[in-house]
């Protein structure tokens, strides 16, 4: 291996740049095997022929997260989490579907009088930090965007709504949020 | 035995930096050795988001992604957010992850407060000594195809400006 040209200003490569090198031979060696994960793969671990966020694997188990709260539990211009889960310690898992409407008369689509979010950790979901609109219905969820949010082992994950105007919904009506998707045990 | 010969570089002539046991820079630093030795590496700043993309909007996330000369080493991190004139403000609003797209492994956990890499201190006199860039324990190989998955979540109700800056080594000479 010989320099094309110099940018290294007239420098040569010392030992150190040697043991750099061997660092990438090494790396690229590991790579090759399939990673950190595929050299370490011990008896019993999990193996799956497709990732499994994308094709749902045997071992996987299904949730359905729904849950409603009464407009009156609402604080204006607060978030509040209408479904809070947890992902099993020792499990990942993808979200494949959601679904949130307000239940009652008033409620105009886009007018930003509900805001719907999804929250994984700390941060929102992408695309699905600010709806303003209702998506899906209990019979119908939607398909979540880009096929899916991939979410890990221990993560706690809501769904909130914030109300931003009462006077236009019906003081009965509850808010429905709904999540669908499945765990796997880690790879 | 041959004594190693001191480094004059940067960081040697920070006098910000307090070389005692125990400190993390310090030992940081003492991983970064073969590093700061070797010849045929020049150091490469990458800037996250680019000017086009510099505010996120509220509850938005910036997926971005940027091409290193693969075999480059990461070995820092500045994270800082500015208000509307440029001042630089408490990084508390954003959110970073970054994965290696050759392996998709994460450098973190889960999603990272900006905070966490900020240059901004509580007062000037904290400012002074502060100790930056902040450094990884261990500079982090970047194998081909050399792409870095950068995200910036934003969890304020206001679009925000952040500014990520990933410090890197990059090789110098060109291999056949």
């Amino acid at each position: 291996m010989t320099p094309c040209f110099d940018m290294c200003h007239g420098k040569v490569r010392n030992r150190y740049d040697q043991c750099l090198q061997i660092d990438t031979r090494v790396w690229r060696d590991i790579q090759c095997k399939g990673g950190i994960t595929g050299i370490c793969r011990r008896a019993g671990t999990v193996e799956y022929a497709d990732p499994p966020w994308i094709t749902m694997p045997p071992q996987a188990r299904r949730f359905q997260e729904i849950n409603t709260t009464a407009l009156a539990g609402f604080v204006l211009n607060t978030d509040l989490a209408v479904v809070t889960f947890r992902v099993p310690m020792g499990w990942d898992g993808v979200i494949t579907g959601n679904a949130h409407r307000f239940l009652g008369p008033g409620f105009a689509e886009g007018s930003g009088d509900i805001e719907w979010r999804v929250q994984l950790s700390n941060r929102y979901a992408p695309d699905y930090g600010n709806m303003l609109t209702s998506i899906g219905d209990l019979t119908s969820p939607v398909s979540f965007s880009g096929g899916g949010v991939r979410v890990y082992s221990h993560q706690t994950i809501r769904y909130i709504a914030r109300i931003t105007n009462f006077a236009p919904l019906d003081p009965n009506g509850r808010v429905l949020c709904a999540l669908y998707g499945w765990f796997y045990p880690r790879p | 035995m041959k004594e190693l010969e001191a480094i004059i570089d940067a960081f040697t002539l920070n006098p910000a930096i307090r070389y005692r046991p125990g400190y993390y820079v310090a030992n940081a630093l003492g991983s970064l050795d073969v590093l700061r030795r070797a010849n045929t590496y020049r150091p490469r700043w990458y800037i996250v988001p680019d000017d086009e993309n510099a505010t996120i909007p509220a509850y938005q996330t910036l997926e971005y992604q940027i091409r290193v000369t693969p075999r480059s080493y990461v070995w820092g991190l500045i994270a800082n957010q500015y208000n509307a004139f440029f001042a630089p403000v408490n990084a508390v609003d954003f959110w970073l992850q970054i994965t290696d797209s050759c392996n998709g492994i994460t450098f973190f956990s889960d999603f990272v407060q900006g905070r966490a890499f900020q240059t901004l201190q509580a007062t000037v006199t904290d400012q002074r000594n502060a100790m930056l860039p902040h450094l990884l324990t261990q500079p982090r190989l970047i194998l081909e195809p050399g792409l870095l998955a950068v995200e910036i979540a934003n969890t304020a109700a206001v679009a925000v400006r952040p500014q990520v800056v990933i410090f890197t080594a990059e090789p110098c000479e060109v291999q056949k």
